[in-house]
């Protein structure tokens, strides 16, 4: 739940349901809150998605950290953010469990769960993700409130879970910013494929040199532009046509530390361009 | 003739080895046992029923205190001391034979001491010991007199040979007297003859003003008169005081005890009593003859995995807290023993079993008496804080491992645990008091057994009591189990007029009382601010770290 100064009344309720807020389907998807119905007090992200194709409303920095991942990771196959949850079911858990339903002048409140995630994993093809700072679970109302949600989600039968800012590595996020806006960016297979070979034939012979070093070099032997090559790998990495340990900074990679992708990877990323 | 209660008339096995054939003494014990004889002989028996979890808390108070006397479970380290004891109470009658003189030959040799007042002084040159002596060490609260006193309890103390017109003392057990004084500890022994046979021998002996010699020299003739069995001697440790000086002159008659009358010693302590030992080696005599066992606590090792087939194999440890754990009457117990409270559980007590035992009473008495109603981690680390600062600097010994803060701190006893015990009950009571004013039906024992059942299967406090009363006024006949399916039915549809009744909340005080999977249960046992450290992934946070491992 995002801490929201406004609440909202029955109507503006009825209204958003009427809008089709929370329903929806991958780019159908409408989030429950958007970042327009949020005061400006916080940091909010508008950010495109690749695989829903739509808009994406992130109401914190934790929580576009999450989606980044989220987006990242090659099993996920949808990602609906501030998904509400059916305000009958909530208030009888309330009621059961002892706890006050969140209500602002008497009118009851829709709880909404950070990220309902569908995923290929066979293992858990499903699950919820609750954005919490790690501060805010010295709170005794949000731990009440998490136990609703708790509850909700174990009467669905999804796995629900809590993130906190403790969890995301840095280097991670930082790895996942840089590569996400290349991703987008089509190229021909067979291009993509001569410039995987291309550039594996010069990770190879300079083994210890730093990445950016390497593509320096190319740039000034090939009077590029300044930078070229540079965006050249970057794409490739974000094609995942060349692995790396993703806990490890991009900027201070080493060639060695680059795999070529399998041929399964390049086939993928091939299909994925041609969409 | 009747013979007094304690007393058994002898009747005769074959003992199945011929060095024992033929000997009267030995063929009127019981037979040897095998090892899983042993093993139901020294479990402690408890009754444990399932269903009293639902009695009231004062019942279950009962319940869990009469742990810390019933529970016994024999480790590797009792079925060892078992065996060597069968082995010395046997091997030590073997030289002292009833039926073949050999035992008067001792007597006269006894006879011949007393006359002369010295102790090494012995006529017939073929008197042949077969005793052996043992020495006992462990820390205080490892088990060593309990074992001892378990598995001495498997024989008949006193055995009436009517063919022989002979009184067999198969076992003795003293103490070391506090201020580790020869006189005292013959004392001890004809008070312990005294108490067992209805003997006089303190008036006859103890009280004449005897110089200690001859005390022993009396001691070891009335030792051979009764054939004693095996002598045990506990608290060795107390030998080692500066102040009694006789510490030498006791070894040595224990010594003498064993290589001259032959009557197996076994010698208790804990590891302060080592110098007492080293110092008998040193002067070339054999203290130990038999060993000596050195008890260490349990310890908590990783389970290996079986090469043939695969499976787990239990540690000791494991295999103990599982079958301890066994025992709770706790309403939202879980039922598992989850690794992070073993692991808890071991480090506070450091397998000292007594430690394990009463921790584990303390901890159970503090869950019904607060409402926790389950055992965590929290609560063993407060009960520990709380209830066992006596022995902590021994357990900090323990854990830092030096073997001279062991020794320095090895005698270290819960001495009050009756008194705690009894005071948790007292916070019980009141907490039964505070129950009794709020449920209507407080005189109706059947009624709170149903209403704590209810409980137990997440019904909600609130709701109920209208409901059982009622249960009770239109079905009077029923028992609790068939008036249960009819509480819990009204229970699911409630009545119309009920549901607009004011649900209350939960207060953040009763916290602690909720489901264990409750986020505010986990709060409320979190330190405060520190939820976040008491979170683990896969469970209610998200493994992220092995997530990311999976995109390659």
């Amino acid at each position: 739940m995002a801490s929201r100064k406004l609440g909202n009344s029955e109507a503006k309720n009825n209204k958003w349901i009427k809008e089709g807020r929370g329903s929806g389907q991958h780019s159908e998807y409408k989030p429950w809150i958007t970042v327009r119905d949020l005061p400006s007090d916080g940091r909010v992200h508008r950010v495109f998605g690749h695989k829903s194709q739509r808009t994406h409303h992130l109401l914190s920095d934790i929580e576009l950290a999450v989606f980044l991942l989220l987006e990242w990771h090659q099993d996920i196959v949808q990602i609906r953010e501030q998904f509400p949850l059916e305000i009958e079911t909530t208030r009888q858990i309330a009621l059961e469990s002892g706890i006050d339903h969140p209500s602002l002048s008497g009118v009851m409140q829709y709880m909404s769960s950070d990220f309902l995630v569908n995923s290929q994993d066979p293992n858990q093809p499903k699950f919820v993700l609750q954005v919490k700072h790690s501060e805010a679970l010295s709170d005794a109302r949000t731990i009440e409130k998490l136990e609703l949600e708790r509850r909700y989600w174990q009467l669905k039968e999804v796995p629900w879970f809590l993130i906190t800012e403790r969890d995301i590595p840095e280097t991670v996020i930082k790895n996942i910013k840089w590569l996400y806006p290349a991703q987008r960016d089509e190229i021909d297979m067979e291009l993509l494929i001569q410039r995987v070979d291309y550039y594996d034939h010069h990770f190879t012979k300079n083994p210890n040199k730093n990445i950016i070093d390497i593509c320096k070099n190319l740039d000034i032997a090939y009077e590029l532009q300044v930078g070229e090559s540079l965006g050249e790998v970057r794409h490739l990495l974000a094609k995942r046509c060349f692995t790396f340990d993703i806990f490890v900074l991009a900027s201070k990679l080493k060639a060695k530390q680059l795999k070529t992708g399998t041929a399964k990877l390049l086939q993928e990323a091939y299909r994925v361009s041609n969409q | 003739m009747t013979l007094p209660s304690n007393f058994v008339s002898a009747i005769y096995k074959d003992p199945g080895i011929e060095r024992y054939r033929g000997n009267p003494f030995i063929e009127a014990l019981t037979p040897i046992m095998s090892v899983q004889q042993i093993k139901t002989r020294l479990t402690g028996e408890i009754k444990y029923n399932p269903q009293d979890v639902f009695s009231n808390a004062r019942e279950r108070a009962h319940e869990v205190a009469a742990l810390l006397d019933d529970f016994f479970q024999p480790i590797a380290n009792h079925l060892q001391l078992e065996e060597k004891i069968s082995i010395m109470i046997r091997g030590g009658y073997v030289g002292r034979n009833l039926a073949d003189g050999s035992l008067n030959t001792h007597m006269q040799n006894g006879y011949e001491r007393i006359m002369s007042g010295e102790l090494d002084n012995f006529r017939f040159a073929q008197t042949n010991s077969t005793a052996k002596s043992l020495s006992l060490i462990g820390c205080s609260g490892s088990g060593k007199s309990t074992t001892i006193n378990r598995i001495l309890a498997t024989y008949p103390q006193v055995i009436y040979h009517e063919q022989h017109n002979f009184i067999q003392l198969s076992y003795l057990k003293i103490e070391c007297p506090h201020d580790g004084s020869l006189k005292s500890l013959c004392l001890n022994f004809f008070r312990e003859l005294d108490r067992v046979l209805h003997t006089n021998y303190e008036d006859k002996y103890a009280k004449k003003r005897h110089s200690t010699e001859v005390l022993l020299a009396l001691m070891s003739q009335a030792a051979t008169q009764k054939a004693i069995g095996i002598l045990v001697i506990d608290e060795i440790q107390r030998l080692s005081q500066r102040r009694s000086g006789g510490k030498e002159k006791m070894l040595e008659f224990f010594v003498a005890l064993v290589n001259v009358i032959g009557v197996p010693v076994v010698m208790v302590g804990t590891p302060k009593a080592r110098p007492i030992f080293e110092l008998e080696l040193q002067s070339g005599r054999r203290s130990a003859g038999f060993g000596s066992l050195f008890w260490q606590p349990m310890r908590a090792e990783k389970p290996s995995k079986d090469r043939k087939t695969g499976e787990l194999r239990k540690t000791e440890w494991i295999a103990f807290s599982d079958k301890l754990w066994r025992y709770q009457w706790l309403l939202k117990r879980d039922e598992t023993l989850s690794e992070d409270i073993r692991e808890c559980w071991y480090d506070l007590s450091q397998g000292v079993l007594d430690i394990v035992v009463k921790l584990f009473v303390l901890a159970q008495l503090r869950a019904i008496a607060t409402g926790v109603e389950r055992i965590t981690v929290n609560l063993l680390k407060q009960v520990y804080q709380d209830e066992l600062k006596p022995v902590h600097p021994m357990l900090a010994a323990l854990r830092s491992g030096d073997v001279e803060l062991i020794a320095k701190y090895s005698d270290l006893q819960l001495v009050d645990i009756d008194k705690k015990v009894l005071d948790l009950r007292q916070k019980i009571d009141e907490l039964k008091a505070k129950q009794d004013k709020e449920q209507p039906f407080q005189n109706n024992e059947q009624a709170m057994r149903l209403f704590n059942l209810l409980l137990a299967m997440d019904c909600d406090s609130q709701i109920l009591p209208p409901l059982i009363e009622r249960a009770f006024k239109d079905y009077p006949n029923l028992t609790v189990r068939e008036l249960m399916p009819i509480v819990l039915d009204w229970y699911e549809k409630p009545v119309k007029s009920k549901t607009n009744k004011k649900q209350k909340n939960v207060q953040q005080t009763n916290w602690h009382t909720l489901d264990s999977d409750d986020m505010r249960f986990k709060f409320s046992q979190a330190k405060k601010g520190d939820l976040y450290k008491n979170l683990s992934y896969r469970d209610e946070l998200f493994d992220l770290p092995g997530w990311i491992k999976q995109i390659g």
